[in-house]
């Protein structure tokens, strides 16, 4: 890491950047299990950057840690050169298992951010809220309930209610698990095209390495005891990108690299 | 016929409505108190640390066992009956809505928090909707009990209400009035708590419509 002060200007470190962060937790039986030693990663602005690991190795904690759920024991995050201190509307997840609240309709799920800050009349962040909601194709179902809408459109209104945030970061936290195929692919190529369109800057945890290579323009492989980056995978595959590309030669060429060296770090 | 001369009595109807406004009392009493004591347990952990283990000592003595302590200190015996019916409530719904308070979301929290949510605001709009359920859970359960509780009251404690009149039926060995007493409880028991169903359903518009 280069020696910037935070307050060197145009010099500012953008980005989130994760500094020999720490984290443990008390085990039932006492002891404390570590969870990452000494982890740093640093994630560029603009980039859409997939975190991979197998389940139980810390993807969810580094998520939290990012969206500021929960704290260091040592070390740092950064956003922007800003410590991270707690949950901020600048870092929104998107949980693994739906986070909407069942009491609200969709609209009133999607508002809530700017209307309990106080940005904006109600009318008007509806009209905005219902923009973009038909943008996601959920126009319709903008006033039902989420236990009425199907899992794929729960996790589309889950991303319209973070977005209309403009957040700095989205971190979504394996938000495609559990869906049929179909649906997954879908929802692929549709954060995709808006990534593509915003170059909203992204942190997108997934066990899938499929998932990972269509998405990605960096993947970061996670392994090892305490859990440490093992690998990075640069993925230039040419954007805008849709489903042809995974049966593309270069796809096929990333792919076997990439189980080759999951395979090698998984040995590690 | 017996049962028509006896029910256009006025003494018949009357016991119905005696029951009904102990009922009413008792059940509105605990929640009154049951629901912000629940939730204080549920988000406060000094204040549950000290009075929970008052709570708990205190939830397991029947209800019927507060009628002599309640008869010796509540000036009247309308007021006694009222509170044993309250105490029969008043435990179930404030377990209720402190498990309520521990089983929600971290996620629906934290979303809230991290879009900025001040705590009034956590509290009003993602804590109490939270509750909701709970709530009607011990509200369907607080007014069964209050029921069986209010017609106990009334045969060892009262000269009057459903469960007086029931035990009037058998002291004067009228089998008859025995048993128009009974169905009558079970009528107004039932009626009860379809007046409780409507309104829980009024409480969680979310959950009305089908999947």
């Amino acid at each position: 890491m280069t020696e910037n002060t935070p307050e060197s200007g145009p010099k500012r470190n953008l980005g989130i950047h994760i500094d020999r962060v720490s984290k443990g937790f008390a085990t039932p039986d006492g002891t404390r299990t570590s969870v990452f030693e000494n982890l740093s990663i640093s994630f560029e602005p603009n980039q859409l950057h997939v975190v991979m690991g197998t389940s139980g190795c810390g993807k969810s904690t580094l998520g939290y840690l990012l969206a500021g759920f929960t704290t260091p024991d040592s070390g740092s995050v950064t956003l922007d050169s800003e410590p991270v201190k707690g949950p901020s509307p600048e870092r929104l997840l998107v949980f693994q298992e739906t986070a909407l609240w069942p009491w609200m309709t969709v609209l009133e799920n999607v508002i809530f951010g700017p209307k309990v800050r106080g940005e904006a009349a109600t009318k008007t962040l509806k009209t905005t809220a219902n923009e973009l909601l038909a943008k996601f194709g959920l126009a319709e179902f903008s006033n039902r309930y989420p236990d009425q809408l199907s899992g794929g459109m729960k996790r589309r209104a889950e991303i319209a209610q973070a977005l209309i945030n403009r957040p700095k970061v989205m971190i979504l936290d394996e938000p495609f698990r559990g869906l049929d195929v179909m649906t997954r692919e879908i929802l692929q190529e549709y954060y995709l095209a808006l990534f593509e369109e915003t170059r909203q800057t992204t942190v997108f945890i997934t066990s899938e390495l499929e998932e990972a290579l269509f998405l990605a323009d960096k993947i970061y492989i996670m392994g090892g005891q305490p859990t440490q980056i093992v690998d990075i995978i640069n993925v230039d595959l040419p954007r805008p990108r849709n489903f042809d590309v995974t049966i593309s030669k270069e796809y096929l060429a990333y792919k076997e690299k990439a189980i080759h060296r999951l395979f090698q770090s998984e040995e590690k | 016929m017996f049962i028509n001369e006896y029910v256009d009595d006025g003494h018949y109807w009357l016991s119905w409505l005696t029951s009904f406004q102990r009922v009413l009392y008792g059940f509105l009493f605990a929640q009154l108190l049951g629901i912000p004591l629940g939730l204080f347990f549920g988000t406060n952990d000094r204040f549950r640390e000290l009075f929970f283990p008052v709570f708990e000592l205190l939830r397991p003595i029947p209800p019927l066992a507060w009628v002599p302590m309640s008869i010796l200190f509540w000036p009247t015996n309308e007021s006694s009956i009222v509170f044993i019916t309250f105490i029969g409530a008043f435990f179930i719904i404030v377990i209720n809505v402190f498990e309520g308070v521990r089983s929600i979301k971290r996620e629906h929290l934290w979303l809230a928090l991290s879009l900025g949510a001040s705590r009034p605001a956590v509290f009003l709009r993602i804590m109490l909707p939270s509750v909701i359920p709970s709530i009607a859970v011990g509200m369907t359960l607080g007014i069964a009990i209050t029921w069986d509780v209010v017609i106990a009251a009334e045969m060892i404690a009262s000269d009057s209400g459903l469960g007086r009149l029931t035990w009037e039926g058998y002291v004067s060995s009228t089998p008859e009035v025995l048993v128009i007493g009974m169905i009558s409880i079970g009528l107004a028991g039932y009626l009860s708590t379809k007046v409780v169903n409507v309104i829980e359903r009024k409480m969680m518009p979310w959950r009305r419509i089908g999947r």
